[in-house]
Formats: C-alpha cells, structure tokens, sequence
C-alpha cells in the first residue's frame, strides 16, 4: 500500500502534520512522538484510506502522544464515518475542527463534498450551505444524528 | 414447483405472496423441511423455528439484527427496505434453491461489467484494487463508492491472505504471520478478488480456498465489534474488518464450503443520494455447502 507521508511544521511548540495516502498496519508515526510538541494538528485532507489496522496504530499512537493539546483538520467523509464507527480515534479532550460532509444539490443533481467546521454544527444539526455551481440550497445527504455522533465524543 | 411457508403479518403476507407467487408455491402447511419467509417479530415472539432456510424480515437497527442473528443462528435476514426487499428474497430464495452458491450472478443475472484479480500474496493489493476500479464509471452513484470497495476490499483480502494460511501454520505449530509481513501463498491456494457492476448495483466478491469463515467465527466477530466498537491487539489484525464492511454494505452474503472455500460479496445498491446508502437497513446472507463424502475421499 502507498505509505504514510508526513509533511511537519514546528513552530513555536505547535505542531503542523500533514497525513498523506494511507493510514494501515504499516504506518509508523515514531517521528511524532519524537518531537515533543505541546500541541499538535493534524492534517487529514489528503489521507485516502484508514483501515482497521491503521485504526488500531492510531489509537496506540494516541496513547503514546504526550502533547496537551491534539487537533484534527479536514477530515474526509470516509474517516468520520471510521471514527463514528470504532472507539478510540479522537482522545477526549482532543478537537476535530473542521471536515467534509455530504450535501447534495438537487437542481444540479449532485452531491457535493463540503467542508465544515464543527462549530458550524450545532445540537448535531447540519449547517445550510449553498451549492457552488448554482447557488441553491442543498440538502445535507447523511442521518444527522449518525454523521456527527464524534462531535459528542 | 418448490414451497415457500409464509408467515408474516397481513399487510406484508398479501405483498410477499403476489410478488412471489409466479415463481413459487405459497403454501400454508408447516414442515420443518420448507423454506419459510417471516418476519422478525414472530422470531422475538418464539412463534417460528429458525432454520437455514429460514428468512427473516426485520426494521430493526444493524446492532440489534446481528444480535439477533446471533441469538437465533439466523441466515439470511432481510432489512425491511421498501423498494427492495421483495427483489432481495425472491435472488436468495433462487440462489438457496438453486444450491448453486459461487459468484454474484444470482444478483446481477449475466450482463455485467467484471474484473478478476487473482493474488498470490499480500503486496500492492491496494494498488491492485484502485488500478481495477478505474475501470467502472460509477455514474449514477453518491459520490464515493470507489472509497468504500478499495476499504471493503483492503478488509477482506488482508483477512483471506493471513487468517487461512496463519491457521495452517498454528496446525502445524508455528507461530502466526504479522500484518505488517508479507505472505505468499503456496501451490494451489488461491485467493481471487471480482468486481461487477450493472444497472442494479456494484459488487465485491473476495474468494479463498480455506473455507474457515463459519457462521458462528463470522458473527461472534460482528457481535464483539457492534458492543465493543475497539480494535483487538492481535498480529493478524484488528479484528475489526468485518464489522467495517458489513456497515459499508448494502447486503453482505458470505458462501462457505468448510476447509474448501469462502467467498465474502457485498453489494452497493445503485443510488444517486448517500443518505439512502447508509439509512438502509443491512441484509445479511448465509449459504453452506455441504461438503460430501466423495468431496472429504
């Protein structure tokens, strides 16, 4: 499988980690661990695929992480769906900021990919968003209250 | 003409009954030998014997049918989706009937897109996989199927790949293969990926020649999943890839013939919104070949 890349930025305790490809039993985030950042924020818009392997390193990674203050960016539809699956993804305290969710427009006739914040969400109720072609509203295209069940993490 | 028992509530007995009735007999006499549509509140209710030719029709939630199919040794459960469910059971009524079990035939007929990939060990299945699925244009479909068969897929090839060979190796008292080696695969093992699509839908198949996956080894894994919803901290994996593709299918229909040969098929149903994707109760299928004396000599 195409290994997990790590793009790393430190800067001033915090730390930027760009994921790219795909998170499985292959992956090894010891560098990570190595940089004993205060912070760090994860960046998960170019993971293709996390299998249930790769959930389990994360959650072991997790484990080992000793930064105070862990965040997720971007998260592709196919990881919250993951994280609303299994235990253990996201560690309590830890903040997923923003991600994608399906909407769907139907005077276009098709769905859209779109990226929310999870302050947008409120009482586990999809944000309105606009399609970018046509402007019309869309309609949020999963069951609310399975879709941001990690919210309530 | 073979005989089909009914036993549901009115209102679904008069729909299953015209629906069914050109292609089978609908028959009110028990025997414990029929093959017998029902629903799941009779099951809960202790009103009907479940058997391996038994169907049950249910609304209730995925964690609660896997429990229930666990309880009562369901094999085929039928999610109560209205503009499908009468297809599902008149496919795997042919199919149980018919005893011919391999492939997806019974669920797309002939006319079918396919794509075979034969592995002969555990490198680049990823790769594989994607390569073949640019071949199918999902027009028609939510956005994303692609990333759920590569998930699907990745899931249960691992699992062909390591489990069958692994248990040869613990007979033989050696210690298992780890996730992160490779295997290779000797002389006549196989283990076979098949992607097909129509105007239906789009189906995985995942073959090998094992035939380890029982029903109680399959639904003990699912029922630990839904409950625990954690990884197992086990070398051959996470014990969690079943569970991941059952909640990414449509219906999952596992074929066994015990020591010989297992085949593991999810179906996506075609569908243009996401929402009636993952709000469709899933169908779960069971099919046992008996393996016969002559087989065993």
């Amino acid at each position: 499988m195409k290994r997990l890349t790590l793009n790393k930025k430190l800067n001033d305790g915090v730390l930027h980690v760009q994921l790219i490809g795909n998170i499985d039993e292959d992956t090894d985030l010891t560098e990570i661990l190595e940089t004993k950042a205060s912070e760090v924020i994860f960046d998960f818009d170019q993971v293709e695929l996390i299998n249930s392997c790769g959930i389990r390193e994360w959650i072991k990674f997790l484990d080992n992480l000793s930064a105070e203050s862990v965040q997720y960016e971007n998260c592709p539809q196919i990881i919250i769906e993951q994280i609303n699956m299994v235990h253990g993804f996201i560690r309590p305290g830890s903040k997923l900021n923003s991600f994608y969710a399906p909407y769907y427009c139907e005077d276009c006739d098709k769905e859209r990919k779109t990226r929310i914040t999870s302050n947008d969400v409120k009482s586990k109720k999809a944000p309105k968003m606009n399609c970018p072609d046509c402007g019309s509203e869309m309609e949020f295209d999963a069951l609310e209250a399975t879709y941001f069940n990690f919210l309530g993490k | 003409m073979i005989k089909i028992i009914l036993k549901l509530p009115a209102d679904s007995q008069k729909e299953v009954q015209d629906f069914l009735s050109p292609h089978f007999l609908i028959s009110d006499e028990e025997s414990v030998d029929e093959y017998v549509i029902t629903d799941v509140h009779y099951v809960l209710n202790n009103q009907v014997q479940v058997t391996p030719r038994t169907f049950v029709i249910s609304n209730l939630s995925d964690q609660e049918n896997v429990l229930l199919i666990h309880k009562y040794r369901i094999h085929h459960l039928i999610g109560k989706n209205p503009q499908v469910y009468l297809d599902e059971i008149l496919d795997n009524l042919r199919k149980l009937t018919s005893k011919q079990f391999w492939g997806f035939k019974h669920y797309f007929g002939e006319n079918l897109q396919e794509r075979i990939i034969s592995f002969s060990d555990s490198t680049n299945i990823q790769e594989k996989m994607t390569e073949e699925l640019s071949n199918f244009q999902f027009d028609g479909y939510f956005s994303s199927p692609n990333d759920y068969l590569r998930l699907m897929a990745n899931e249960l090839l691992s699992n062909s790949l390591y489990k069958g060979p692994n248990k040869k190796r613990l007979e033989k008292g050696l210690e298992s293969s780890d996730r992160r080696s490779p295997v290779f695969l000797k002389g006549s093992d196989l283990v076979q990926a098949t992607l097909g699509a129509n105007d239906k839908g789009v189906a995985l198949s995942v073959q090998d020649s094992f035939g380890e996956l029982t029903h109680e080894i399959l639904i003990t894994n699912l029922v630990r999943s839904f409950e625990e919803k954690t990884p197992l901290d086990k070398k051959d994996g996470a014990g969690l890839g079943l569970y991941l593709t059952y909640l990414h299918s449509n219906q999952l229909i596992v074929n066994l013939k015990p020591g010989f040969r297992t085949e593991v098929i999810c179906i996506i149903d075609k569908n243009k919104r996401f929402l009636n994707y993952k709000s469709r109760i899933r169908s779960f299928h069971f099919f046992e070949e008996v393996v016969s004396e002559k087989t065993h000599a």
